[in-house]
């Protein structure tokens, strides 16, 4: 059996009125690259900031690696490396004098990694930080989280309003240096094509509530569309069990399901399809109909 | 990590620092600047001391408030707080760093400007010794100014500190802050002045109750840090709600004790006078100066129990009993901070230092130097007291707040010293001698409080000693005048009593020993010190003599080698304190009318007389003794000891 190395259990976050994240329970195996979607303000933040004890929880428990989030935050941070959507370093100081300063924090500052990783990224030790553009800041920031070897490393969709390139280094780097040495990664981020590319499992939170939790091949297994030529009439109704939404066209119907079987092409030609095509989802695409098909909690 | 963090910190703070440096590197030369427009000359003690001020109640706490505001608030409006408190660091010690530096910025501030004012003073006064100045300085006012400005700046700090925790830029935590903090400095200087507690605790007591306001304010602004969520949401709010309660709640908590303490400090380097014996005998009232001549205190000091006590803080002398002796009255030239201003204070206090209250205020009195111009005496009907300075005879009463003021300018009494009130309580008695060495002009009189008439007891043109009214509680009835006429000084001098009453003197001898003169309570004996007797080679001689003044009778009690200082009878006028000229090996006495003189241990002197066959005595320290004060049971011979290690030195 997998370990868990973060454990949410029926964390509640409330800020005031308004419920954040209510009764979320998750498990993330270790080893994994994990990606946690949803829309803003579905309670992605709130959960990581939770996660690193920067908010406490109304109710529930978190754990990293077996710390707890609020009695153990500080050996718990230790050993977690996290990059924010925003991160704000210290204008004034220098790429260097940061990351001295950051090291500082970390016992298991690997120096030799830093080097690796400033040259690799092309970092300007001496430059100050109100000097970096965007994308070298966020260069900063990776070398920042990932300097300590952490054994979970959790970013906060990091590599939004990042171009092309830099994001793609940024994963590359994350995957080589956490993954590759069997580290976990949790990561949100609104970009879900480059979750499809790295990720293991992902989660979709919606309105605060856990919608989807699930093995991403699994997911893209279950997700299927079926594209029905029909060359009469389309029927009223479709004998296809977790059908999520079906669209009618002229001469086609576009139905897309949940828990796909193979049988299911079968059973539409029983019912008039002259031909069945089966089509895969991308990951942005189950995340569509997820959201949408979700139940809104006011 | 420690070190990153004071580094880190302090590079936030640096610039705070150096604005403050340079500030208080300009601030004499604004001060310069403004005294040249309203064309007022400085002089380099003013200079300094307006320096020093504007310091203390601007320079500092400003700065203070600044380098508090920015401790939290400044990452919050730059958003670093984030990063800092996602690394791996309790809270507690991210604040604690924060607060640390924030302090030592104001520390390095205030040592900075205190630099310049030592380098001010230097310069405006070349030809100053730095050393001394800087040691009359660290001595006399350094450790009042320094708590009590450092403890002002401090509150600015905590203040701001706590609102830096609540708002996200710095400059409104630093002028919430600013206004918080004096408010919370007016509430406390309100307290203090309602409750007037000025010559009861010090000014550094002042200034750690707003050492200890300051962290009760910082604690509060700790418990939202540690609770809030990055100065948002509901934890925030509900952080903030026990914050507040605990400030509320601790203000009193703070600011009462410290107004009421009293302090039972041990004084071990500190100078005794005054050495007042209450009419009962049962305690001593005395001062009891600290670092000697600069902070008197006065202290309580009970004859037959332990637990000697400090009744009143710095800059309280001068202790005199009132005749029932429930009374003590004595002078403090102190403002309500604490801190000595230009004018004296007549207060009066019960023995045991509770009902204490101001009955006279504002004597004037430029300088320490002239505070012992002012004197006091307590009428004998206990209710009144007299005080002046020789210029005009201020007149208080213990349970009225009427006052009266005689001058005395166009009588012949001015310059001079008040001996006392008349036995009767309607006149006042004065000395003065005036004219030059050594035909001086030596004037004693009394002045009608009734008519505001004076009467010449006494006018000739001679020298006298200080002249003394002879032992009676009960207000003058004879004074002893110790007049030198002779070329010889070791030859002695007149000794005269003047009767207060009718004006008559009677000569008693013609070479008595200066101040040997006592009388007893029925007023029909007096004894006396002939220093004339014999002439002999080798050393000084000296006779104690008895005089029977109702008979004109005069007997020689004893033969004594070397001078004799002072005499005094017993209550019930059977025995005689002699004490001697200061010779180890001449042994003060106790004399027995009846027959028989025992010698007081070597090394004990003796100060006067508690009650009848019990005389108060004291232990002058050397490298085997501490200074002690004891009892001496004049029968057996044996002494007591009250308290030990009291002081260094004992003056009579």
């Amino acid at each position: 059996m997998t370990q868990s190395v973060i454990v949410m259990e029926r964390f509640t976050k409330h800020y005031g009125d308004r419920t954040a994240v209510e009764e979320l329970s998750l498990q993330v195996p270790a080893g994994s690259v994990f990606g946690f979607l949803g829309q803003n303000g579905a309670g992605k933040t709130t959960t990581i900031r939770a996660l690193l004890n920067l908010i406490r929880p109304t109710s529930g428990r978190l754990s990293v690696v077996g710390l707890d989030s609020v009695s153990d935050s500080v050996a718990l941070r230790r050993r977690v490396g996290y990059l924010p959507e925003q991160p704000e370093y210290y204008p004034w100081m220098s790429v260097d004098e940061i990351l001295r300063f950051n090291a500082s924090f970390y016992p298991s500052w690997d120096r030799d990694l830093e080097k690796r990783l400033v040259d690799q990224l092309g970092l300007p030790r001496e430059r100050k930080l109100r000097e970096l553009s965007r994308g070298m800041q966020a260069k900063v920031g990776l070398v920042l989280s990932l300097g300590s070897r952490p054994d979970v490393l959790i970013l906060d969709d990091p590599t939004s309003g990042l171009d092309a390139v830099v994001r793609r280094e940024f994963l590359e780097a994350m995957i080589a240096n956490v993954h590759a040495e069997g580290g976990t990664v949790f990561f949100s981020t609104q970009l879900l094509h480059e979750v499809e590319r790295v990720a293991d499992e992902v989660a979709v939170l919606h309105e605060g509530r856990l919608r989807l939790r699930s093995n991403l091949e699994e997911l893209k297994a279950t997700y299927k569309r079926l594209r029905a030529v029909y060359p009469d009439q389309i029927p009223e109704s479709f004998p296809v069990p977790g059908l999520v939404r079906a669209e009618r066209n002229a001469h086609y119907a576009l139905l897309t399901v949940e828990g796909f079987t193979p049988d299911l092409p079968a059973r539409l030609a029983e019912n008039g399809a002259a031909a069945v095509e089966v089509l895969d989802l991308s990951l942005e695409e189950i995340f569509i109909e997820v959201v949408k098909g979700a139940p809104t909690h006011a | 990590m420690l070190k990153a963090l004071l580094w880190k910190e302090w590079r936030e703070q640096r610039p705070i620092a150096l604005t403050g440096l340079f500030l208080a590197g300009l601030l004499p030369l604004f001060i310069m600047g403004g005294a040249s427009i309203m064309t007022y000359t400085l002089d380099s003690s003013t200079l300094f001391d307006a320096y020093l001020i504007l310091l203390a109640i601007l320079l500092w706490p400003l700065f203070a408030a600044a380098a508090g505001a920015s401790t939290v608030a400044g990452e919050v409006g730059e958003g670093t707080l984030g990063f800092l408190l996602s690394r791996p660091v309790s809270r507690f010690r991210a604040w604690a760093i924060k607060v640390l530096v924030g302090t030592g910025t104001v520390l390095l501030i205030m040592t900075g400007s205190l630099g310049v004012a030592l380098l001010l003073r230097r310069f405006a006064a070349p030809s100053a010794d730095l050393a001394a100045m800087l040691d009359s300085f660290l001595s006399n006012r350094a450790a009042f100014f320094a708590t009590l400005a450092f403890g002002m700046a401090f509150l600015f700090l905590s203040w701001s500190v706590f609102f830096s925790t609540l708002v996200s830029r710095p400059l409104t935590a630093a002028a919430a802050g600013i206004l918080a903090a004096s408010a919370c400095l007016l509430g406390s200087l309100l307290v203090w002045w309602h409750l007037d507690p000025a010559p009861w605790v010090e000014p550094l007591w002042l200034g750690a109750q707003l050492l200890f306001l300051g962290a009760l304010i910082l604690g509060a602004s700790l418990l939202i840090f540690a609770r809030g969520e990055l100065l948002r949401g509901q934890a925030l709010r509900r952080a903030v709600l026990p914050a507040a309660a605990l400030i509320v709640a601790g203000f009193p908590g703070v600011t009462l004790p410290f107004a009421y303490a009293k302090s039972v400090l041990q004084s071990t380097r500190a100078a005794l006078t005054d050495v007042e014996i209450s009419p009962r005998g049962d305690r001593v009232a005395t001062t009891v100066w600290i670092d000697y001549p600069r902070t008197p205190q006065v202290w309580m000091i009970p004859i037959d129990r332990g637990g000697r006590r400090r009744l009143r803080g710095n800059l309280a002398f001068g202790p005199i009993f009132s005749p029932n002796g429930e009374w003590v009255a004595y002078f403090s030239p102190r403002n309500f901070l604490g801190f000595p201003i230009g004018s004296l204070d007549l207060r009066v206090m019960r023995w045991d230092g509770s009902a204490d209250r101001a009955i006279l205020s504002g004597l004037p009195s430029e300088g320490a130097s002239l505070w012992y111009f002012w004197t006091a005496a307590f009428a004998p009907d206990g209710e009144r007291v007299a005080v002046t300075d020789g210029e005009k005879i201020l007149l208080a009463r213990l349970n009225s707040p009427d006052r009266e003021t005689y001058s005395l300018e166009s009588t012949p009494f001015r310059g001079g010293r008040m001996l006392g009130w008349s036995e009767d309580g309607g006149e006042l008695l004065f000395y003065g001698r005036f004219g030059p060495l050594p035909k001086e002009h030596t004037l004693i009189g009394a002045w009608n409080l009734n008519t505001r008439k004076t009467r010449i007891l006494f006018d000739r043109f001679i020298s006298t000693a200080l002249p003394r009214g002879l032992e009676n509680p009960r207000g003058m009835r004879r004074i002893a005048v110790f007049t030198k006429e002779a070329e010889d000084p070791h030859s002695g001098c007149e000794l005269e009593l003047v009767d207060a009453r009718t004006g008559t003197t009677e000569n008693i001898s013609p070479h008595a020993c200066r101040f040997a003169a006592s009388l007893d309570q029925g007023e029909r004996l007096v004894a006396y010190a002939d220093c004339s007797t014999p002439p002999g080679p080798g050393r000084r001689h000296s006779q104690v003599h008895l005089r029977d003044l109702e008979r004109g009778v005069d007997t020689v009690l004893s033969d004594l080698e070397g001078t004799t200082f002072s005499i005094k009878f017993s209550p019930d006028g059977d025995q005689l304190l002699v004490r001697r000229a200061s010779r180890a090996d001449l042994p003060d006495l106790v004399m027995d009318l009846r027959g028989g003189t025992q010698p007081i241990e070597a090394g004990w002197r003796p100060l006067g007389w508690l009650r009848t066959r019990v005389a108060l005595v004291a232990r002058v320290p050397d490298a085997a003794h501490q200074a002690t004060l004891g009892t001496l049971d004049t029968r057996s011979g044996k002494i007591s000891i009250i308290h030990s290690g009291l002081a260094p030195k004992i003056f009579e």
